[in-house]
């Protein structure tokens, strides 16, 4: 079972507060049993400076005291007004060998060794509730050698009622202030975390009050700040989340239009096959253009992950630019005869090479040469040039088709793959692939111009310091 | 001889087509559906290897390790999803030759095959023979059915870089820089007369320098 903050204050107060009395109560009797012995030691020393030998040696009573009997009892000093009744006092003679002479009790062994070894003063406990001291007479001969005063219940050896009832008293009085301040913090407390669940219940979207200056004020404060960063955690992680919703409802959307006319195209020479008709190579290059556009998509969605995320460029490698654009233009060669535009490409006998991500490079030249054949008309033309000269390269990309509307140039490459709206559709524009293009020469420090070529055709060209 | 072909595709449908497509291109492919049995294979038997990354039976970046293990020298042709950065540098560092990303198309897998085993694509005889034509780089002369054809520096020059590198096309701007004298005739104008002439004093022959558009010129292998 867990104790709670109430319980365990308790606890420790009581604890702390059964010691302390333990405490005080054993120095309040050692304190008492120094005072008795004091005023045993000052009486008998009274009354050996009184003695007379004569009567003391013929047992007659000494200077104080009444006789009883054959030993002094004695109620030397008179009652306290409110009646606490003084010790009563007995001086009784011992010889030089400590028999008792006037009928005193025998002395504890301890005080006779002590006298005898010539101690002036020895006090002993005498049986349960008394003390006996004793001391030599000036003499110190014949019967009345020694003389011992006892004393009847010390008041020091038992604790009184009172002390006890005031202890107990008092011990409840600090349970009860303890268990009353402890009851307001942990009713505090409690309420706070009330107040800390129904606020994450309601996601972190509302605030604790913070009441008090205190700790537990503090603790409000520290609470409703980890809220907010919790909440502002939460609105990036929702904002995240629903961005990629849209980016795969967008995908599908991408995707399932291209695949769907390539569904036609499979179905249209299904047909004409089932009709004894050879392929109409129209339906079939219509075909490759859908699946390159599939490809072209995939691609370009790996790289715009990668983009949006707006990491820094982190594996950046030397990158044969030449190897590259053979590449590109190995990979359109199939889009291009199906689309009948010629595509033809040159890189130097020499190697270009830049500082780069390969991947990303590759897209954006990838994306500039697509769109090329892509606007392009049947029978037209598209050519890929890598040139270099003074430590710098250029991959130029340049179509003899429509070109580009003067007012839509500087929209072409606005990232307008971030949002909701993220891709448009061809044939309205560009799309992703500018963007990405665009995209991934910022990112490299390159330079991406694009332009309606003087002698009509669109040219694009990206251009950086070789390495 | 046939040039042998490894390829390792768990995939039915683009192993087959793959299979028969180098089979049709005039190479003679095996084809291993397994990474556990690509590891058994001794790689040294083949001219190329294709080989897929997801494989059941052994990771296929494990069988390239295997195979560069046992000092095989044969070009691997490595076949991947992932279009990353970090996957392709990670296959070249493992011993790879190329990396293509998926999809692709099957000529573009072929063209790559084609140039891994063609390699170096740089003409390196000196002499060049291509129908009546015959220029050889070392003499600086030039011949057509048997007829020496008497060129100017330019014109030689032009004809040489084309030679080189016979089916790749050059560009205008490279040939300017490295073919015409900058301090008399270094203008892109200037090429276009020199092409016309060299094709007239090529006769039969001069059609082989084909203009690619926007590019520059090419010689017809």
């Amino acid at each position: 079972m867990r104790l709670g903050l109430r319980g365990r204050l308790l606890l420790v107060v009581t604890g702390a507060g059964i010691g302390l009395l333990l405490a005080v109560a054993s120095a309040h009797e050692w304190l008492a049993s120094r005072a008795a012995e004091q005023s045993l030691r000052a009486a008998l020393e009274v009354r050996v400076d009184a003695l007379d030998r004569e009567a003391c040696e013929a047992g007659r009573a000494p200077l104080f005291g009444r006789p009883r009997g054959a030993g002094f009892h004695g109620e030397d000093f008179p009652r306290r007004a409110h009646g606490r009744r003084r010790p009563p006092f007995a001086l009784h003679a011992y010889a030089r060998d400590f028999a008792a002479t006037s009928g005193g009790p025998p002395l504890p062994a301890r005080l006779r060794e002590e006298l005898a070894a010539g101690s002036g003063w020895s006090v002993a406990p005498a049986g349960e509730r008394a003390l006996v001291g004793a001391m030599p007479t000036a003499w110190n001969d014949g019967p009345c050698a020694w003389v011992a005063l006892t004393l009847q219940a010390p008041p020091a050896l038992v604790p009184s009622a009172t002390f006890g009832f005031t202890a107990v008293t008092l011990l409840l009085a600090l349970g009860g202030v303890v268990a009353l301040a402890a009851g307001s913090t942990v009713g505090r407390i409690r309420a706070l975390a009330a107040e800390v669940r129904a606020v994450a219940e309601r996601r972190y979207e509302t605030r604790v009050t913070e009441h008090g200056g205190d700790e537990i004020g503090e603790l409000g404060g520290a609470f409703n700040a980890a809220a907010a960063a919790v909440r502002a955690h939460l609105d990036e992680v929702e904002a995240r989340e629903r961005a990629l919703r849209e980016f795969v409802a967008s995908t599908t959307h991408d995707v399932g239009v291209p695949l769907s006319a390539l569904a036609g195209h499979l179905s249209d020479l299904r047909e004409a096959h089932a009709r004894g008709a050879g392929p109409d190579p129209r339906t079939l290059d219509s075909a490759a253009r859908e699946t390159h556009y599939i490809g072209a998509l995939l691609r370009n969605l790996g790289a715009a992950a990668r983009l949006e995320a707006g990491e820094p460029l982190r594996d950046a490698g030397d990158v044969d630019l030449g190897a590259l654009v053979e590449r590109v233009a190995l990979r359109h060669a199939v889009l291009a005869r199906a689309a009948g535009v010629e595509l033809g490409h040159a890189v130097p006998e020499e190697a270009v090479v830049a500082r780069g991500d390969v991947t990303l490079l590759e897209q954006a030249v990838d994306n500039l040469v697509h769109n090329a054949i892509r606007y392009n008309r049947a029978g037209g033309h598209v050519a890929l040039v890598l040139e270099a000269a003074v430590g710098r390269f250029a991959i130029r990309v340049r179509d003899d088709g429509p070109g580009v509307a003067e007012s839509e140039l500087p929209r072409l490459a606005e990232p307008r793959f971030r949002g909701g709206d993220a891709r448009t559709r061809r044939p309205e524009g560009s799309g992703l692939g500018l963007a990405i293009a665009n995209e991934a020469a910022a990112l490299h420090g390159f330079e991406l111009r694009l332009r309606n070529a003087d002698d009509g055709g669109f040219e694009a060209t990206l251009a950086g310091p070789a390495a | 001889m046939t040039p042998r072909i490894l390829i390792v595709e768990d995939d039915e449908a683009l192993g087959r087509q793959l299979a028969d497509r180098l089979r049709q291109s005039g190479f003679e492919p095996t084809w291993l559906r397994d990474g556990g049995a690509a590891l058994a294979v001794d790689p040294t038997g083949y001219a190329l290897v294709v080989l897929d990354l997801m494989l059941p039976g052994a990771h296929g970046l494990d069988v390239l390790k295997a195979y560069r293990e046992a000092a095989a020298e044969t070009p691997v042709l490595v076949l991947s999803a992932r279009n990353d950065t970090p996957s392709k540098v990670r296959a070249l560092e493992l011993g790879a030759d190329d990396y293509v990303t998926k999809p692709f198309w099957p000529e573009e897998l072929l063209a790559r095959v084609q140039a891994r085993l063609r390699r170096p694509s740089l003409q390196r005889e000196s002499v060049f023979e291509r129908g009546a034509l015959r220029v050889d780089l070392d003499a600086r002369s030039v011949a057509v059915g048997g007829a020496a054809v008497e060129l100017t520096r330019a014109e030689f020059d032009l004809l040489a870089a084309l030679v080189r590198r016979p089916g790749s096309a050059v560009s205008r701007q490279w040939l300017v820089e490295h073919v015409l004298d900058p301090d008399r005739e270094g203008s892109a104008r200037t090429l276009d007369v020199h092409v016309s002439r060299l094709r007239r004093k090529l006769g039969p022959e001069g059609g082989r320098i084909a203009t690619v558009w926007g590019v520059g010129y090419r010689l017809e292998p």
